[in-house]
């Protein structure tokens, strides 16, 4: 069997299991709505283009956060990895942020920017910047010592150094940090429309909860999961197309 | 030229070089031997600037200083060519005379068609093979070699030694050979100097083509004394 249809089989018994409980009558559909229903709400969704519209929405801020965190993740591992004494001064602060969860942030950004891309953009940066940084920064340090000393005896400039050198052996973190931190930001982007949102897949969500449509509330969770699958496969096929023939470990 | 007047060099209090000198302007192969911890390599190191001395004077330029180490240190995401255009000025790499002096360099090393393969298709022989064109193509008035060859199979070191005798020969090099095997430093030497705590303790000149009878029982006698005081 091909691995993309291995992949298929989990998903393919959890829809059959899904749907003998709804059909069982075991449990309310209201609590859990049979994939068929599901199915049809979704194309409903569709038609209206209303689904269309909150993939578009999210998709823009989760991709516009996720940029803006990994320019200021690379420009931070840069800065920590350039100087020691910056890199202390700037462990605890960091440490710190680093364990707060976006969403409690919220209520004091909603206070500071309102309702709107401000606080939303913020959110996604704070879920998905430490990441990111974390493995660039932990990338940029782990060059081997031989080659240091390779660099020495070819006398290597500090700028071919780092691009010939550094970077190189940077690369698989970071290609790391990106797969996670991109999975954070759209998780953090979806917990912001949630709660500071007018549109996108999370405020499709929070909207079919108060009209009472499970359906509905499914095709968004669902949605969210699968273009998000989606995406990281996206990631990592185009990353091994470009690099696995320089860093083949990563595609291993 | 490389040359070292009364060099010391300490680790945590310890003297590993003392108050060594050493001429390093012969061309030809000079055989460096000696126990294990004895100080060579640590020696090579400062030559190669690799290694701050204690005291003394270094004289070596470092810009015409080429080094093979034990291991061929080619970097696993470059290919064969790039490896070795890190080695030429950044300007100079691509151009059509980088290009020339890399396939001569690999001309030299006796390989061909591999500017385009990664290290990981190389075998260990020709990896080292390509470390060491990497060290010709600077251009070096002294190769620094640190056990190049103690890491490959007997037919392979064979015939690697035979390579660097004629390189050696050929472009008349001053080559610094770490080794701690008494018969590689025998077989492509010019001269051998034994290095024993953290002096070199004695020299051999290679006179028609042969060492003194007396080699072998004198580098022995050296070897037995390091052995005891370990």
């Amino acid at each position: 069997m091909r691995h993309s249809a291995k992949t298929l089989v989990t998903p393919l018994l959890i829809l059959i299991y899904w749907q003998l409980i709804a059909s069982s009558g075991l449990v309310s559909v209201y609590l859990v709505p049979p994939p068929l229903k599901v199915w049809q709400a979704a194309q409903e969704l569709l038609a209206s283009g209303v689904l269309t519209k909150s993939i578009a929405t999210s998709l823009a801020r989760v991709l516009s956060g996720f940029a803006i965190s990994c320019v200021l993740a690379f420009l931070l591992a840069l800065l920590v990895n350039a100087s020691k004494t910056i890199d202390q001064l700037l462990a605890a602060p960091l440490a710190l942020l680093r364990m707060i969860p976006p969403l409690a942030m919220t209520p004091l950004l909603i206070l500071w920017f309102g309702i709107g891309s401000t606080t939303q953009l913020s959110i996604i940066v704070l879920g998905s910047i430490f990441p990111v940084l974390m493995s660039t920064r932990d990338g940029l340090q782990r060059v081997n010592p031989q080659f240091k000393e390779l660099a020495q005896t070819l006398r290597l400039s500090p700028l071919r150094y780092f691009f010939a050198v550094v970077l190189p052996s940077a690369t698989p973190s970071i290609v790391t940090g990106l797969r996670t931190g991109f999975g954070y930001s759209w998780r953090s982007l979806i917990g912001a429309e949630l709660i500071a949102a007018a549109s996108g897949l999370g405020h499709l969500i929070i909207d079919a909860q108060e009209m009472m449509r499970t359906d509905d509330v499914m095709v968004g969770i669902l949605t969210i999961g699968l273009i998000g699958w989606l995406l990281d496969t996206l990631f990592y096929q185009g990353v091994c197309k470009r690099l696995a023939r320089r860093f083949p470990e990563i595609c291993n | 030229m490389a040359r070292l007047v009364n060099v010391t060099k300490s680790f945590n209090g310890q003297v590993v070089i003392n108050n060594l000198s050493l001429d390093l302007s012969a061309p030809g192969i000079t055989a460096l031997v000696g126990a294990s911890g004895c100080g060579k390599s640590t020696l090579l190191r400062i030559v190669a600037g690799l290694l701050a001395h204690d005291a003394g004077t270094v004289d070596a330029a470092p810009d015409r200083i080429g080094v093979v180490f034990q291991e061929p240190r080619l970097l696993p995401w470059l290919t064969v060519q790039e490896n070795l255009e890190l080695s030429l000025p950044r300007n100079h790499a691509r151009s059509n005379a980088g290009k020339h002096a890399i396939a001569n360099a690999l001309a030299c090393v006796h390989l061909a068609d591999c500017e385009q393969k990664f290290p990981r298709q190389l075998s260990g022989g020709m990896a080292q093979r390509v470390a060491i064109a990497r060290a010709l193509l600077r251009s070096p008035e002294l190769l620094l070699m640190d056990e190049p060859f103690a890491a490959l199979d007997a037919i392979t070191r064979g015939q690697l030694q035979l390579m660097l005798v004629d390189l050696v020969k050929s472009q008349q090099l001053k080559c610094l050979f770490v080794t701690h095997d008494l018969h590689e430093a025998e077989t492509i030497s010019d001269r051998i100097m034994v290095m024993h705590s953290g002096v070199i303790a004695a020299s051999f000149q290679k006179q028609d083509n042969q060492y003194p009878s007396t080699l072998h029982s004198e580098v022995r006698s050296y070897l037995n004394q390091s052995l005891k005081s370990i």
